[in-house]
């Protein structure tokens, strides 16, 4: 081994052992940093999940949704206009959908009805959401009753429990036959809840959105992308919530960090003196302070961060579920799949480790400056 | 060879509590001498000390050090001397590694580590293998009898034990110089007598010694090559040379 690196490493012995001198304020230290890193880590995974998720899921949604607004309000849309929508050039084809909401006042819970568009159910059956199935206690062949708007209770069967896997859109969802869903929600006929269309080529959904708005100017086309941005915004609302929360501990953060690089204890000065009289030079100390800042930093981001992955994709982020999910009452028990932004890792990663060098450092360096003689008239 | 010429050191210059600690001090120092510097407290000697050990610059005049230990490390003049005076501290830092160990009234030993991770400290940074520190800090502690006391924390140490552990650690980096200042203030008699006997072995191998003392010990003991008095940052008397 070179002299240099002799030097390295006896310094790296020395800054172990005086981090384990200091093992309270070394953990209270790393305590607070990797809290404050697990917080913001969480945030930021989660909020990227779901991002992906719902990205991934609204990849089969369909390409143009049309609504009729009345009053600025969502309004049942006449089966005529799909026809007249079918003719406009590039489009493939007009599915009507039905769907709605129902409130269980047993459990103070919303669920969303919808009807299929194609025969896999039968009248009477219905399939739904694995959230909904468990509350309930259901399963396949379990008889299920909903209240029509006439005040009268409808029973089905349930055919079939979604996945748990599609439980993000799913887990409060029941699925109806078109026919069921008209009866129990009174809908009029010729009419449909909104309309699904589907274009030729991708690049000309807004043309044909527009089309439509000047075919009907009551009504509302909604793009993919719309809908992608609304789960962006409001993903982004959420982290922002959590953010301010979190910006208290992040707060806390600073002014540690801002007393650390305001002053060192009276211990680690005198330490420092005495290592200066005894032969180290200013930069062998500002080496050991860098080794220090270097181990607890990286110890604790590292920490933050496994526990982080840990809280959001092993325990699906139990923490902080009542603000960032909630696209229904029954929160979706889904385990998001792994989904790292390296790119925000590495900006986690500079903004909290680098600080954090600098607050250790610059009072290392203040001490390491003054004369090793102050070390010769201090006590032991 | 330490040569000081007409030495000074202000503390807290042109503020109201300026404050005179050294005051013209012109001295000379032979290589394997031993110089006792008396003087009661306050009376300048451990500025005095730190500013031959490199440890402080002189207000004024200038500290000119020759010898075989830091040749290599600086540019010296004709005659083989260095001018520590105006030298980077980087510089400064290298020959007080090289030239001289310090042992300190208060022994300023680090704190909840081992006797044994005390006396290698100042290795670490010279870039020697830590093994080898190891084995050199375990034999010093050995020589100095407390071989037996290197995995114990050093205040769990008597004061003696810790003196001695002090030595070891200004010795670690071989240096041809050992400066102490008041050795003897925090130990009795008999540990003071020890600390006398360490000091002669020092003598004999040919290390300089430098001590500042006002203990009757130490200034009155065979050691002392040379007794210096200082007074009030001056130097009084050049004591006799024995």
């Amino acid at each position: 081994m070179t002299p240099a690196l002799d030097r390295q490493r006896n310094i790296l012995d020395f800054t172990l052992s005086s981090l384990l001198r200091r093992r309270g304020k070394l953990l209270s230290l790393v305590f607070i940093y990797s809290t404050v890193v697990f917080v913001l880590a969480s945030i930021m995974f989660f909020t990227h999940a779901l991002r992906r998720e719902a990205q991934i899921l609204l990849a089969d949604a369909p390409e143009l949704v049309v609504q009729r607004m009345v009053g600025g309000r969502h309004d049942p849309i006449p089966l005529e206009y799909a026809v007249a929508i079918s003719e406009i050039r590039g489009v493939s084809g007009v599915q009507p959908r039905f769907w709605g909401y129902y409130y269980d006042a047993d459990l103070g819970a919303n669920y969303t009805l919808q009807a299929v568009s194609d025969n896999s159910l039968q009248t009477g059956n219905i399939a739904i959401g694995a959230g909904l199935a468990q509350l309930r206690g259901l399963g396949n062949g379990d008889a299920f009753s909903l209240w029509g708007s006439d005040g009268q209770p409808r029973t089905f069967t349930v055919s079939r429990v979604f996945s748990p896997a599609s439980d993000l859109l799913t887990t409060d969802l029941i699925m109806t036959t078109e026919g069921d869903l008209r009866e129990l929600f009174n809908f009029s006929k010729g009419t449909a809840t909104d309309l699904s269309v589907a274009v030729r080529n991708p690049r000309e959904v807004q043309t044909v959105a527009e089309r439509i708005v000047e075919l009907f100017p009551d009504c509302r086309p909604i793009t993919r992308e719309d809908i992608q941005r609304t789960y962006t915004a409001v993903f982004d609302w959420r982290s922002g919530i959590l953010l301010v929360t979190a910006s208290m501990a992040i707060w806390a953060f600073v002014i540690f960090s801002w007393d650390r690089a305001s002053g060192i204890s009276a211990s680690e000065r005198q330490e420092i003196g005495i290592l200066k009289s005894t032969g180290w030079a200013t930069e062998d100390i500002l080496l050991l302070k860098l080794w220090e800042g270097i181990i607890v930093s990286l110890t604790s981001f590292l920490l933050g961060l496994i526990g982080a992955y840990i809280h959001i994709f092993f325990f699906s982020a139990p923490l902080f579920t009542s603000v960032l999910k909630g696209w229904a009452t029954l929160y979706p028990s889904f385990r998001l799949t792994p989904f790292i932004d390296y790119y925000q890792v590495a900006i986690l990663f500079v903004l909290s480790v680098f600080p954090f060098l600098l607050a250790t450092i610059v009072p290392s360096w203040r001490a390491a400056i003054i004369d090793p003689d102050n070390a010769m008239r201090g006590g032991a | 060879m330490i040569e000081l010429i007409d030495v000074t050191k202000t503390f807290n210059r042109g503020a109201a509590n300026e404050y005179r600690a050294v005051r013209g001090i012109t001295l000379e120092l032979a290589a394997g001498e031993s110089l006792i510097i008396k003087g009661p407290s306050g009376s300048g000697k451990t500025t005095l000390l730190s500013m031959i050990g490199c440890m402080n610059r002189p207000t004024s005049g200038r500290i000119r050090l020759t010898g075989e230990t830091i040749a290599g490390l600086v540019d010296t003049d004709a005659s083989g001397f260095v001018e520590v005076t105006s030298l980077p501290e980087r510089f400064l830092t290298a020959i007080r590694r090289r030239m001289f160990g310090f042992v300190f009234q208060q022994f300023n030993l680090i704190r909840g580590i081992t006797a044994l991770e005390n006396v290698m400290q100042p290795a670490y940074p010279v870039g020697i293998p830590r093994r080898q520190i190891q084995h050199d800090a375990a034999e010093l502690l050995a020589s100095l009898g407390v071989g037996h006391r290197q995995t114990a924390l050093v205040e769990h140490l008597s004061g003696g034990e810790q003196q001695r552990v002090a030595i070891a650690r200004a010795l670690i980096n071989k240096p041809s110089v050992l400066i102490a200042d008041e050795p003897t203030a925090h130990l009795d008699t008999v540990l003071s007598r020890e600390f006398m006997e360490i000091a002669a072995q020092l003598k004999k191998m040919g290390t300089t010694l430098i001590i500042a003392s006002h203990d009757p010990l130490v200034y009155e003991s065979d050691l002392a090559d040379r007794t210096i008095v200082v007074r009030d940052g001056v130097l009084v008397t050049t004591d006799t040379e024995l």
